[in-house]
């Protein structure tokens, strides 16, 4: 099958967008509760410690160009298990396509318009994401390359508007609790901006023909959102402190209510939830392509594009139906996301990984006999 | 309010089969087409129970289940 080719700053683009997508506006929360003050030096080192998973994807894809994360994982673990692995991969993007319009429905409801039913801003947001997989992968990824400069204009602005509120008190007392906390944030934080990346793996090795050069794309992208990631960390910890990071459940947007430069910069708060719904809908756009995608590479179809509308009628009714209220959301993230990314973004490629050096080396010795 | 929905669900399953259906027909897509008629099926009776106010059971129930022996440790990294 003849597939479209993206370029090089179109996947460093489209990886940035993946890494840091849905979690800028809400990871500062969970950081400051578990790291405190420290948050920050959590927010450098996971990048840091980001960067061999990141390789392993690249490898992967590396190893076998022109074919998608499911091709890869029925090559290396065979038919069978491979099947297994490919499903359970395209159900964890699935699941997370229809969880993402419940993030944009309940900030809307509770921030801005509290009778509008959600389903409403569901909506409209599985509309514009069922559009963009329609149009295919060549425009979506031209449109994250517009996003990217957008959202670091918007966001390099509120950052700078907010600077003259901060307090470095509130940094203080550095490393009060040590170390553990530290490497505790930073595995919570790469549940967030590293592992989501393996969404880029249905896009990739196959549409992309110059692997080299695209090692440095994907590195490039993914350094840049965990810059943005750290800013936003750091930003917070400063001017709202940790306590109040913590207790908050949107903190980059409490934090842009904290402008106020003269009467004319002033309430501005809906600059950053623009750019989060910019951000939102590319990583909702990343895993619906991948699930759908994935789904119809399962199944054998031809043409992806047949069942994209009725899955985005059923992500439509499941984002409603996803989580009851915010108190079973903020649950389920901390107890269930974090292994179950972790299972498909860390051991599932580590897996994959070792297999295919197995086999490789066991390819070796045969020839050499 | 009810009502409403449902309309508008059998509306548009409705006119997508209708547009959809023969293109497939016609470039004897058939895989296609059976995974596009269950998927819009089961689309449509979703909707249709989600709007006459039905439990609908969660997938996120469903893996927080299998993930729950991991609860405590979870519990401990987030703490």
């Amino acid at each position: 099958m003849q597939r479209t080719k993206i370029t090089n700053h179109q996947l460093y683009s489209l990886t940035a967008n993946g890494a840091f997508g849905g979690s800028v506006i809400v990871i500062a929360s969970a950081m400051a509760a578990i790291a405190k003050q420290d948050a920050w030096i959590s927010a450098l080192l996971t990048p840091v410690i980001g960067m061999p998973v990141v390789w392993i994807y690249w490898y992967l894809g590396s190893q076998y160009p022109g074919s998608t994360f499911v091709d890869i994982m029925k090559k290396i673990f065979g038919r069978w298990i491979g099947t297994i692995a490919a499903a359970s991969y395209v159900f964890l993007c699935l699941t997370i396509a229809y969880h993402l319009p419940w993030y944009v429905g309940n900030f809307i409801t509770t921030q801005a318009m509290p009778e509008t039913p959600p389903y409403v801003i569901n909506l409209m947001f599985v509309i514009a994401v069922v559009i963009a997989v329609l149009y295919g992968i060549e425009t979506i990824a031209r449109a994250s390359e517009l996003y990217i400069r957008f959202v670091l204009i918007l966001s390099v602005l509120t950052m700078l508007l907010v600077s003259p509120n901060i307090k470095f008190e509130n940094l203080q007392p550095v490393l009060e609790n040590g170390m553990i906390p530290i490497f505790k944030g930073s595995y919570v934080l790469s549940c967030f901006i590293v592992f989501p990346i393996i969404t880029m793996m249905m896009i990739y090795p196959a549409n992309t023909d110059n692997i080299s050069e695209a090692k440095k794309s994907i590195f490039k992208g993914f350094l840049w959102a965990g810059f943005i990631t750290f800013i936003t960390i750091l930003m917070s910890t400063l001017i709202l402190g940790s306590k109040i990071t913590a207790s908050s459940q949107y903190p980059t947007y409490l934090l842009a209510k904290e402008i106020n430069l003269g009467i004319i910069f002033t309430r501005l708060e809906f600059i950053v939830a623009i750019t989060w719904f910019v951000t939102q809908f590319m990583i909702g756009l990343l895993f619906f392509y991948a699930g759908v995608t994935g789904l119809s590479q399962l199944l054998g179809l031809k043409d992806y594009k047949r069942i994209v509308m009725p899955l985005g009628l059923i992500t439509l009714v499941m984002s409603g139906v996803v989580f009851p209220d915010a108190v079973y959301q903020a649950n389920w993230v901390n107890l269930v996301w974090l292994p179950y990314i972790t299972t498909h973004g860390l051991i599932l490629p580590l897996l994959l990984f070792l297999v295919h050096l197995i086999k490789k080396r066991m390819l070796k010795a045969d020839i050499k006999k | 309010m009810a009502i409403v929905s449902i309309l508008a669900v059998l509306v548009f399953s409705t006119v997508l089969g209708i547009t959809e259906i023969p293109k497939m027909l016609k470039q004897r897509l058939y895989r296609e087409l059976w995974t596009f008629s269950i998927l819009l099926g089961a689309g449509t009776i979703l909707t249709v129970l989600k709007s006459l106010d039905v439990e609908i059971p969660n997938p996120s129930d469903f893996i927080a289940w299998v993930y729950s022996p991991l609860a405590e440790t979870m519990k401990n990294i987030t703490k």
